[in-house]
């Protein structure tokens, strides 16, 4: 049932990678980056992933994007299986989901100028009509707000935030229904942030594009996100409307993020320990280890997703609960 | 109270440039004899004159304005004759280079790009030719085709080629996995179009600082293998040829052998020096060292 | 009041470059005292690295040094480089944003902790393997004795962070140079590295300099906090103070721009412009072309940082507290 409402759903999605086999006679061994991630991105609307390192929100990014292939389950992007499609195929879905990446100096092709750059898209997709190109390049970076000169100038003259801009222009120019942000702020001055930020907003109003937005920094994401989910060690451990996980975290982990974010001026008790080697993954829960509300039923059993609280929240957490809320705060 | 700024106005100082310009010239010299040698010469450089024989210099006592760097064993102009040496080192280092250059190119993407078994069959052949010993490789192709100048282009190239793939497949490795090439992937560019906008520019430049450093190997190389007697055959002339040609008459005749010779070195500085200036404004990241 | 442990007098450091000059600290002057921590926060190119740099006396030969450096009241500008290295390790340590690259990737934990508890620490020889897994244990590393025989590239990075701090912590330096170190860390880990570093200062009565563009954790762990704006310092101050009441623009709008959990705007504040070309040299107050309230003097005179000890400004439109 594909849903004219729904740009991307990802379902049962699941990515193992495998390593080099540790030594002549070690087995082989593998990293399950992504474990049966399900999730759904209406128009219009930004769902924001949050995580940190080996939560797996950058392999999500690369599946989306059909950089990496998923070694079980679907991806759908506007109704279609993103990886059943013939090249041709390909080519005119790539249309409607493009990208913007973390880093603003490798994002950009050092020996192209910014006005070939930002309408390379519409030049993959067939467009060679020369002038047609040019004003909408112009077009493009007006948007971003980036000067008409900027077209004929090469890359290295632009500072962080500019070459982000030009990295966005270049996302819009297909007019895509998607884009996808991986840390797209995350390593920009905290004053450039704001800008960016706030044109990545106003895009969004007036052109009504769907987002998934990919940081480490909650309070970011929560700026920018209608859906918040949060990933650890691979899996998604809470998702739901982004005010309502704010204001009632169901699953330890967002918890500790929200207490550790809203703590400004004291340093938030430790959170003792680090997440689990990924190559062998612990049984039960992988956050029991510095969970202080682990009980013996998550050592041996994941917890699944399940409802919590309002609609459409969901937490892995068997113990999540209003009790709990309570504490968090 | 607080004055204008004038703590930091300093005046205008002229640009420092390490630009080695002495070299640069030489090598523009060089060029053009290369280019125009048969114009500029003074004389045929195959006429012989037995009235001038083994002149010196002009600085020297017995030398003269005429032969401005003196007279061979048969009375051959010796500047003239380094003038069409200067056209044979350079066409040489120019063709073969163009010519390992483009097939070490071509094979050094498919194998970057491409990796896996591709990539290993590949790496494998390029570490069988650096392995050749040169003058041995030489001495069989000489043999297998015969001597000359066409010959030893095609042996200076076969023996070149590899090191043109090993750092092309390195660099296309290193600039494969950077975000915008990921990025053109997603605007839904075709593979072919990935390599030729993406991966060529941006490996070409290291590509050219190899290729200068290389025209001062290729000289030597060159001159080397006429020397031996591989390489230019009489009556075409080469720096080379004309140190074998001069050894008999060392002890009379010192700059029949010392001036070739010279400018051998005097090139192959020149063109390091210029080669190394572009090494550090083009490669700043060193790859060209690490790769051959 | 403390003595003073560090003094930093007129400090001015340009980078000499092949075609123009940098201009990256201009005329900065601040002092610590024993035990206090303080944040120095700014943005790329506001010379928070560069002051670091200078005080450990790691900067390139390219760099040319005016002004004093003088810790206990010796001037660091003006030691031989015997005589600083003495320094460096025994009295003033270091951490990096990156850890990998101040560990020897050849050589397993336990060798590099025992090298410095010997060298630097002065340990007896036998004791080194004791002490070292106390160093460990200290930085609340986890089954150290098996870290202990691990390399580098074996630990995380938080882990690999914690080794650092355990290194320099074990020769009880008076001044700790911290450049970024959490910048790099998720942020789970970087709440125990600030809890790392309150612990030495409680314990060893060491003082840190904490460098950083993450205004909450200077927020969280500094006592005072100076912020620097192209190469200068624009406002320096007791941390609740200075984000609580921001009294120069640029530390306002900074405050202003990141978002907080606790509202949400639809909109960021977002200080318009670019930070300065720091090879021109800049007539006037720096941030004046993005400022919202600048007057001409600002575009024409340098303010100087005035004011109480404990709360500085550099701004002409600030009341004055002469």
């Amino acid at each position: 049932m594909t849903d004219e409402t729904t740009v991307v759903e990802f379902k049962g999605v699941t990515k193992r990678f495998k390593l080099p086999r540790a030594g002549f006679f070690g087995g082989s061994r593998c990293v399950t980056a992504l474990d049966d991630v399900s999730f759904k991105v209406a128009r219009g609307t930004t769902l924001g992933v949050v995580g940190e390192s080996g939560s797996g929100k950058s392999t999500l990014a690369r599946i989306l994007l059909r950089l990496e292939t998923p070694s079980a389950g679907t991806v759908e992007v506007v109704g279609q299986d993103l990886f059943a499609l013939s090249l041709d195929e390909l080519r005119a879905l790539r249309r409607r989901v493009q990208a913007v990446f973390q880093d603003p100096y490798g994002s950009l092709n050092p020996r192209q100028r910014v006005g070939s750059i930002v309408v390379e898209p519409l030049v993959a997709q067939g467009q060679r009509d020369k002038l047609a190109l040019r004003s909408r390049a112009q077009e493009l970076l007006a948007m971003v707000g980036l000067p008409e000169r900027a077209l004929g100038q090469p890359v290295h003259e632009f500072s962080g935030g500019q070459r982000q801009r030009i990295a966005i222009a270049r996302a819009l120019s297909v007019k895509p229904e998607l884009i996808v942000l991986d840390e797209p702020t995350s390593s920009l001055d905290v004053s450039i942030r704001a800008q960016i930020l706030n044109i990545l907003k106003t895009l969004q109003r007036e052109l009504r594009i769907s987002y998934v937005f990919i940081g480490h920094d909650l309070q970011t994401v929560r700026f920018m996100s209608t859906t918040l989910c949060v990933m650890y060690f691979g899996r998604i451990v809470e998702i739901g409307p982004a005010a309502e996980v704010f204001a009632c975290p169901a699953h330890p982990y967002t918890g500790m993020l929200l207490r550790i974010a809203r703590s400004r001026d004291a340093i938030v008790p430790a959170p003792v320990g680090e997440p689990p080697d990924p190559v062998t993954p612990p049984q039960g829960c992988a956050f029991r280890s510095r969970c202080q509300r682990a009980t013996s039923v998550c050592e041996t059993l994941e917890p699944p997703l399940r409802g919590v609280g309002g609609a459409h929240h969901y937490a892995a957490c068997h113990n999540a609960g209003a009790r709990v809320n309570s504490l968090a705060r | 109270m607080a004055v204008v700024d004038t703590a930091f106005l300093r005046p205008r100082r002229r640009r420092r440039t390490d630009a080695p310009v002495v070299a640069a010239l030489f090598c523009a010299v060089l060029v053009a004899w290369a280019i125009a040698a048969p114009l500029l010469m003074p004389f045929d450089p195959n006429a012989p004159n037995f009235e001038s024989v083994l002149r010196p210099p002009f600085w020297e006592e017995d030398g003269s304005r005429a032969h401005l760097l003196g007279t061979d064993q048969l009375g051959r102009d010796i500047l003239s004759r380094i003038m069409l040496g200067a056209q044979v080192s350079l066409l040489t280092a120019f063709v073969a280079t163009v010519c390992a250059g483009t097939f070490g190119i071509a094979l050094g993407i498919v194998g970057g790009y491409a990796g896996g078994l591709i990539d290993m069959a590949l790496m494998r052949l390029v570490d069988t030719f650096l392995a050749l010993p040169f003058i041995l490789m030489a001495l069989a192709l000489v043999a297998a085709l015969g001597a000359g100048l066409g010959n030893i282009i095609v042996v200076i190239a076969l023996t070149n080629w590899a090191r043109y793939a090993r750092l092309v497949r390195s660099e296309v490795l290193s600039v494969k996995s950077r975000p915008f090439v990921d990025l053109a992937k997603v605007s839904g560019l075709s593979e072919t179009a990935i390599v030729l906008r993406h991966i060529l520019p941006n490996v070409l430049n290291s590509v050219l600082v190899l290729a200068v450093l290389d025209i001062a190997r290729t000289i030597i190389l060159e001159s080397s293998l006429s020397f031996l007697g591989l390489g230019v055959q009489p009556p075409d002339v080469s720096w080379g040829l004309m140190l074998a040609d001069g050894r008999n008459y060392m002890l009379v005749a010192w700059w029949l052998t010392a001036l070739p010779g010279a400018f051998i070195a005097l090139a192959v500085l020149s063109f390091n020096a210029v080669g190394e200036w572009a090494k550090r404004h083009f490669d700043p990241r060193g790859s060209v060292e690490t790769a051959i | 009041m403390n003595a003073e442990l560090l003094k930093i007098e007129g400090l001015s450091v340009t980078f000499r470059g092949a075609r123009n000059d940098l201009y990256a600290l201009r005329d900065v002057s601040f002092s610590i005292g024993g035990g206090e921590m303080v944040g120095i926060v700014g943005e790329s190119g506001c010379g928070k690295s560069t002051l670091l740099a200078a005080v450990s006396r790691t900067l390139p030969a390219s760099a040319k040094i005016d002004g004093r450096i003088v810790f206990e009241g010796t001037d660091l500008t003006a030691l031989s480089e015997t005589a600083m290295r003495q320094m460096r390790g025994r009295k003033i340590g270091t951490i990096v944003q990156n850890p990998m690259t101040a560990l020897d990737p050849l050589f397993t934990i336990g060798n590099q902790i025992e090298e410095v508890l010997k060298h630097r620490a002065g340990a007896a020889r036998e004791s080194v393997g004791r002490l070292a897994l106390d160093a460990l244990q200290s930085v609340q590393i986890a089954a150290p004795k098996s870290r202990l025989k691990q390399y580098p590239h074996q630990l995380s990075g938080g882990m690999r962070q914690r080794v650092l701090i355990a290194m320099n912590a074990c020769c009880r330096p008076k001044l700790l140079l911290a450049d970024e170190p959490t910048t790099a860390l998720d942020v789970t880990v970087q709440e125990s590295i600030l809890q790392l570093f309150q612990a030495i200062r409680h314990e060893q009565g060491a003082s840190i300099i904490l460098v950083t563009h993450d205004l909450g954790v200077v927020r969280k762990l500094c006592d005072r906090v100076l912020v620097m704006y192209a190469g200068r310092i624009v406002e320096q101050g007791q941390v609740p103070d200075v984000f609580d009441a921001p009294m120069h623009p640029y530390t306002r709008a900074l405050v202003r721009s990141i978002p907080s959990g606790n509202d949400h705007p639809d909109e960021l504040y977002a200080i318009p412009g670019q930070v300065p070309d720091l090879t021109r040299n800049i007539v006037g107050c720096a941030f004046a072309q993005r400022c919202e309230i600048a007057t001409s003097r600002c575009h024409q005179h340098t303010p100087d940082l005035t004011g109480p000890d404990l709360r500085r400004v550099a701004c002409w439109e600030q009341p004055r507290h002469d």
